[in-house]
């Protein structure tokens, strides 16, 4: 009889077997429902907030949409953005980008100035880790993009249409190897409804800096570089923390909490220059303004300090352009800056457009020496002073051990430690080490691609139009 | 970056350094965990639809508590052991049930079979009920620490993170847990009396 510690025994007595495939799809339906990838979150938080109508298909046939997709399985280069000719190391300082920048907003001049809808869509991916501690591999997933149509006219609803879902790929052929080695599960996928519609009505007040403003106040914004810069900075330095006058209302703590990312700064400095740089990316990739507006939003960027420009570049839908950079740029709404990843603005001058932000990797993750032909490695875990790693093999994954100077695993087994009688509770402090990703420097590892920004006179298809209360009531969160 | 009109102040953007992992790709948090945490959720009331439904639900309330979420004070994983076991331990009466079923089950040895793997069986049969007599008396507070440790392998300061309690009592929880465990498995007699089964009421404080 094997000897097993009390610990083990109840292992062994309750532990059941994995959940089988359907459970676990059945319950990734009915979860991702309420919890959507990246994108559709950002897309339907406001709605969410509404929940009486908004619709969301039975688990059921979530499932049934879910299975009829097949995970395209792409084989391909993890993307570094950079096209043919380009170098992602010759920065060119100052003139080169803002001639890159003054030539868009020359561009950016025609176009529709108004319509009945703002017509707005983006494509957002990113690369994720997957895969056992043995084996990790990148995953590049791709949001199946929704469009909105905003109203100009603040009585009519705003409403969005598409399918919501993503797609997932293998990004090298080491990630292949990887996945093949991991028994081929499926690719994470799927379009959780043939059809996710909604609208809002009235149409909700958008976000300008700190401020909000209508649709009529975002066409009404200056199209000079000095109007425009002026109206940001007192966007940007309106009290967001102050109560609202008209309603007494007090910011909550999670938007306080989001804010205070963005401690007071002077004018002039380089933290406000970050700042009316993401503004002006939004006017120029979302926000339902002018051709002017769009034009002396490019024409500001080009006064910034730190504007470089970083060559020509491929966007993720493979479209060029000329890449723009400043440091410690970020978007409002993407993940905050940092020393790992740097964000590029990829604009094609010759259209007025502003094809694409993109996350580029600059340096691997702690604990990761080099890349790995899969894009995901198993980063190393950092053990307290006066204990040394040990790696194990625990319920099939990889486990970093930190023991006692001096103690070593006699037949591993965790009761079977030297000099001890119960180490596993007490002074062995054990530490699962997390696969993360290990793509080269200059990797795009998330991107919004715009796919459409413009005015339309053009309603919503009929199919968005489809009156809410029509819809399925989701389930209440508990 | 989808529009701002996601935005409002009744609605605000989470912080994005502390919930990138959840709220940006919460399909990966699924993926990752959601066996494991059905294992565990299973193991304590049983493989039935009522886990399923409870694992499921552990990750809608992870999702929709995403903002609570802080990587300062644990993994993802063990918050999410911690929301499960919340969860369970609203189905006290149900894991009891489960327990109390694993202490009837009858030993298959046939009569007079005295082979060593018979023995063994009858052995591990037996340890077993005496095993699932005590966990069924373990006070609901020292059974959720023991069991994120057996069966969640979670570390001290993970378990501490997931119920929220400091770090010394999960020491002090898990000691007298065990304690218990082992005299109850020390009392085993394998001349098949039935295990001890002291009062029916599972908790103590």
């Amino acid at each position: 009889m094997t000897i097993m510690d009390d610990l083990e025994m109840v292992r062994d007595l309750l532990l059941p077997e994995p959940p089988s495939a359907a459970v676990a799809e059945a319950a990734r339906a009915r979860v991702l429902a309420q919890a959507p990838p990246p994108g559709h979150y950002r897309l339907t938080r406001r709605l969410a907030g509404r929940p009486r109508w908004w619709p969301t298909l039975p688990a059921a046939a979530a499932v049934a949409a879910a299975a009829g997709v097949t995970a395209a399985l792409v084989v391909g280069q993890v993307p570094t953005g950079h096209g043919p000719g380009g170098s992602g190391t010759s920065l060119q300082a100052g003139p080169a980008a803002v001639e890159v920048l003054l030539r868009a907003a020359n561009s950016a001049l025609t176009g529709p100035a108004t319509g009945r809808y703002w017509r707005q869509s983006t494509i957002s991916g990113k690369l994720a880790v997957s895969g056992p501690n043995e084996h990790p591999y990148a995953v590049a997933r791709q949001d199946v993009p929704q469009t909105i149509w905003y109203p100009s006219s603040p009585r009519e609803r705003a409403r969005v249409a598409g399918p919501s879902g993503y797609t997932s790929s293998l990004p090298t052929p080491g990630a292949v190897a990887a996945w093949q080695a991991d028994g081929k599960p499926a690719l994470p996928h799927g379009t959780y409804s043939e059809l996710q519609q909604a609208s809002m009505a009235p149409a909700p007040e958008l976000w300008f800096g700190f401020t909000f403003m209508t649709a009529a106040q975002f066409q009404a914004l200056p199209g000079s570089t000095a109007g425009l810069e002026a109206a940001i900075r007192h966007a940007i330095n309106d009290d967001p923390m102050a109560v609202n006058p008209g309603t007494n209302e007090i910011p909550e703590p999670s938007w306080v909490a989001w804010l205070q990312q963005f401690p007071p700064f002077k004018p002039g400095t380089a933290a406000e220059s970050r700042l009316i740089f993401a503004v002006c990316l939004d006017l120029l990739d979302r926000d339902p303004v002018t051709p002017q507006v769009r034009a002396a939003a490019f024409r500001v960027i080009a006064t910034l300090p730190g504007i470089r420009l970083e060559g020509r570049v491929t966007d993720p839908l493979g479209r060029t352009g000329y890449g723009v950079t400043m440091p410690g740029a970020y978007r409002l709404e993407g993940p905050p800056p940092g020393d790992s990843h740097q964000l590029r603005v990829a604009i094609n001058p010759a259209t007025g457009a502003l094809l694409a932000t993109e996350s580029v990797s600059t340096k691997l993750p702690d604990g990761i020496a080099r890349p790995s032909a899969s894009g995901a490695a198993l980063g190393s875990t950092t053990c307290p002073a006066g204990y040394h790693p040990v790696q194990v093999t625990r319920g099939g994954h990889i486990v970093t051990w930190c023991l006692p100077k001096g103690w070593r695993i006699i037949q591993g087994q965790y009761s079977e430690i030297a000099g001890t009688a119960d180490t596993r509770s007490s002074a062995v402090p054990f530490i699962l080490g997390t696969p993360q990703l290990a793509v080269p420097v200059g990797t795009v590892v998330s991107y919004d691609a715009t796919v459409t920004a413009g005015w339309t006179d053009a309603p919503p298809p009929a199919s968005a139009l489809t009156p809410p209360h029509t819809s399925v009531v989701p389930p209440p969160f508990r | 970056v989808t529009p701002n009109w996601t935005r409002s102040r009744a609605h605000p953007p989470p912080d994005p350094a502390k919930t990138l992992d959840i709220s940006g790709d919460f399909a990966t948090v699924f993926d990752r965990h959601f066996a494991e945490i059905h294992r565990y959720i299973a193991g304590r009331l049983g493989t039935s639809a009522s886990a399923d439904d409870i694992a499921a639900e552990t990750f809608l309330t992870a999702y929709s508590n995403r903002g609570s979420y802080d990587a300062a004070a644990g993994t993802v994983r063990a918050w999410l052991y911690g929301i499960a076991t919340r969860k369970v331990s609203r189905h006290r009466r149900d894991e009891v049930r489960a327990y109390r079923a694993m202490q009837r089950v009858s030993v298959d040895a046939a009569p007079g079979d005295l082979s060593d793997q018979a023995t063994d069986r009858v052995m591990a049969k037996g340890l077993q009920r005496q095993l699932a007599a005590a966990l069924a008396q373990l006070p609901q507070r020292d059974r959720d620490v023991l069991l994120l440790v057996a069966l969640a392998d979670l570390s001290h300061g993970e378990v501490a993170a997931a119920l929220d309690i400091p770090y010394g009592t999960v020491g002090s929880r898990l000691s007298r847990a065990r304690k218990k465990l082992r005299a109850a498995l020390a009392a085993y007699d394998p001349t098949g009396r039935p295990p001890a089964n002291q009062d029916e009421d599972d908790n103590h404080g």
